[in-house]
């Protein structure tokens, strides 16, 4: 069973490859936004560090987690196409398929996205190798890939959701806002006031983007603990994600063909 | 015909949906931008009906009958709200992932393939589904799209391919695991005489080879008339008809469609009594019942210079539409 999924999940990852590369320009434009995202950000930083001692952070270090996190960042938008799939119908293909509406969806989020933040992580990996060391940037990408099987499994029960709520913008935007504000994406966990810092720091969210950043800039060391932590929200997930499955399916109504 | 094993058992279902409730009063539509009135809408009315393997069922009905609805049940998508469903020895809601292994589905629009890239890739990743071994699937996709006249477009892109070309990769992407049951929802949908006449060769070719079982909605009675052993008539979610097309036509076809072609001296009064179909320039189309027929072919021909005449069974859509128009079929 695990092994012909995981055949899928390979093929799945050829089939996405083949889908950018219909259209290449995606690719450059999802490129070039990253560079305009991480203009804006870089001067804000910079200003910040040389204005203030008081940030745990060096300007080298302030600059390289946010190259970290705008580089990798993913977002709603990268898989938003899928989740009006529920509200068209066109779930029915999926439903129809041998294997869960989980499994499924998250391969098709995970493919989808791994295969648009690739070449974001090759590059940042072989920087991070020159200026924070071989073993911290390894580390970082490896830690940002159990991030991203994290997030596409928080997206699974968000997706499973849209067949109570169909196509709800508004709540979409929110989840939007949530992640990149709660993986430390936009503010380093640790800079904000110690209330939020400490409760987004105990939530699942810092393991998609902070912990990773932060083992890229050597600030943390991955202990078996830390990977238990992203094995239990994984866990906890998944299962949130068939229940949500088996009752939204039950509530599922799609008249005519 | 078929060996009598029975594939899919359903026992007096009903399903119903909630749909938008219009509000009346003022509060009423206040509420509604919050929380939205809904009512309850009968689709499905306790239909019950066996089907037999290698059986090839024609599902008919009209807009809004319920086709879909019992696909969607059939194939696993959603339960029924009441009553039992029961397919190749299956729940299918309840035991989806193993019963979909079984079966192959085509919806007419709603697409397995990505637009955006050839076809072959979509078909490749759902053999990946179903743990074909990539030669064996290779194999089959070239042997598929060979019969169906399609193997040089297997990589142009699903955006540039016609309705026709689509569906016929449709076909081919649903029956890449041997599925032992296809349900096919309004598969000839769109396709040129040419192309729905190939998919109907290629389906019956699968169903005598593999002993396939087919389960078909329709609007088109030729597809039912030329493939199907069995038809099933919906009227509004309740079954009207069960059974196989010959008993549907003694039950049903007690006329005659009688054609003349005459010359242009025509006593109009020469025809009152008979029933008449259809009327143009020099040509009369009449509907003779069966026991009256020797009473009409009389009276035609000594009211008529004929130069043409022809007797024909009524068409099944002529008898479709008329259990539509009745609303049932008299026992």
């Amino acid at each position: 069973m695990a092994m012909y999924q995981s055949k899928y999940f390979f093929k799945l990852l050829e089939f996405q490859w083949e889908r950018t590369k219909a259209y290449p320009i995606r690719l450059i434009i999802s490129l070039s936004w990253v560079i305009f995202g991480f203009i804006p950000q870089f001067f804000f930083w910079y200003i910040i560090a040389q204005s203030t001692n008081t940030l745990p952070y060096t300007t080298k270090e302030i600059i390289l987690y946010f190259l970290f996190s705008m580089g990798l960042f993913y977002n709603l938008n990268q898989i938003n196409q899928y989740f009006n799939t529920i509200a068209r119908g066109e779930v029915v293909t999926s439903v129809i398929k041998p294997m869960s509406l989980t499994a499924n969806y998250f391969s098709i989020f995970f493919s989808t996205i791994f295969i648009n933040k690739l070449p974001n992580l090759i590059i940042i990996t072989i920087i991070g190798c020159f200026i924070v060391g071989i073993t911290s940037s390894i580390l970082a990408a490896i830690f940002f890939l159990f991030g991203l099987i994290l997030g596409c499994t928080f997206f699974v029960c968000f997706f499973l959701l849209m067949f109570w709520m169909r196509n709800n913008w508004g709540v979409k935007w929110g989840i939007d806002i949530l992640i990149l504000f709660a993986s430390g994406t936009w503010i380093p966990l640790d800079i904000l006031p110690k209330f939020w810092g400490g409760l987004l720091l105990n939530l699942p969210f810092q393991l998609m983007f902070y912990t990773p950043a932060k083992i890229f800039l050597g600030q943390i060391t991955p202990t078996f603990w830390l990977i238990l932590q992203y094995v239990f929200w994984i866990i906890i997930l998944y299962i949130i994600a068939r229940i949500l499955e088996y009752y939204g399916l039950k509530y599922y109504e799609q008249l005519g063909g | 015909m078929s060996d009598k094993i029975k594939v899919i058992s359903v026992k007096n279902i009903s399903k119903s949906f909630r749909v938008p409730k219009k509000p009346k009063s003022t509060l009423k539509k206040i509420a509604n931008l919050f929380v939205k009135a809904k009512k309850k809408k009968q689709i499905i009315k306790d239909l019950s009906f066996d089907i037999y393997k290698g059986d090839i069922v024609g599902y008919i009905g009209e807009n809004g009958s319920g086709k879909s609805t019992t696909i969607k049940m059939l194939t696993g998508i959603y339960p029924p709200s009441s009553g039992k469903i029961t397919c190749l020895g299956k729940n299918p809601f309840e035991q989806r992932i193993d019963y979909v292994k079984d079966i192959g589905v085509v919806f007419g629009n709603k697409s397995l393939l990505n637009q955006d890239i050839a076809p072959i890739y979509s078909i490749e990743l759902q053999a990946a589904i179903y743990d074909i071994p990539e030669k064996l699937a290779k194999k089959k996709i070239n042997q598929f799209a060979k019969k169906l006249q399609v193997e040089k477009l297997l990589k142009t892109p699903v955006r540039k391919l016609s309705l026709g070309e689509r569906m016929k990769f449709e076909i081919i992407a649903s029956l890449l695991h041997n599925p032992k049951i296809i349900f096919l929802d309004e598969p000839t949908i769109g396709l040129d005489v040419i192309a729905r006449e190939r998919m109907i060769q290629f389906l019956k070719t699968v169903n005598e080879k593999e002993k396939t079982t087919i389960f078909l909605t329709t609007h088109n009675m030729d597809d039912i008339e030329e493939i199907c052993n069995k038809i099933i008539i919906l009227d509004y979610g309740k079954k009207v008809y069960d059974g196989n097309l010959k008993e549907l036509k003694e039950i049903y076809a007690n006329w005659k469609r009688i054609t003349i072609v005459y010359n242009e001296k025509y006593n109009p009064f020469c025809d009152r009594d008979l029933e008449i179909i259809e009327k143009t320039d020099n040509v009369i189309v009449f509907k003779a019942p069966n026991k009256k027929l020797e009473e009409y072919l009389n009276k035609i021909t000594n009211c008529f210079e004929i130069i043409d005449l022809k007797i024909e069974e009524p068409t099944l859509k002529e008898i479709v539409k008329r259990i539509y128009a009745d609303g049932y079929v008299p026992k």
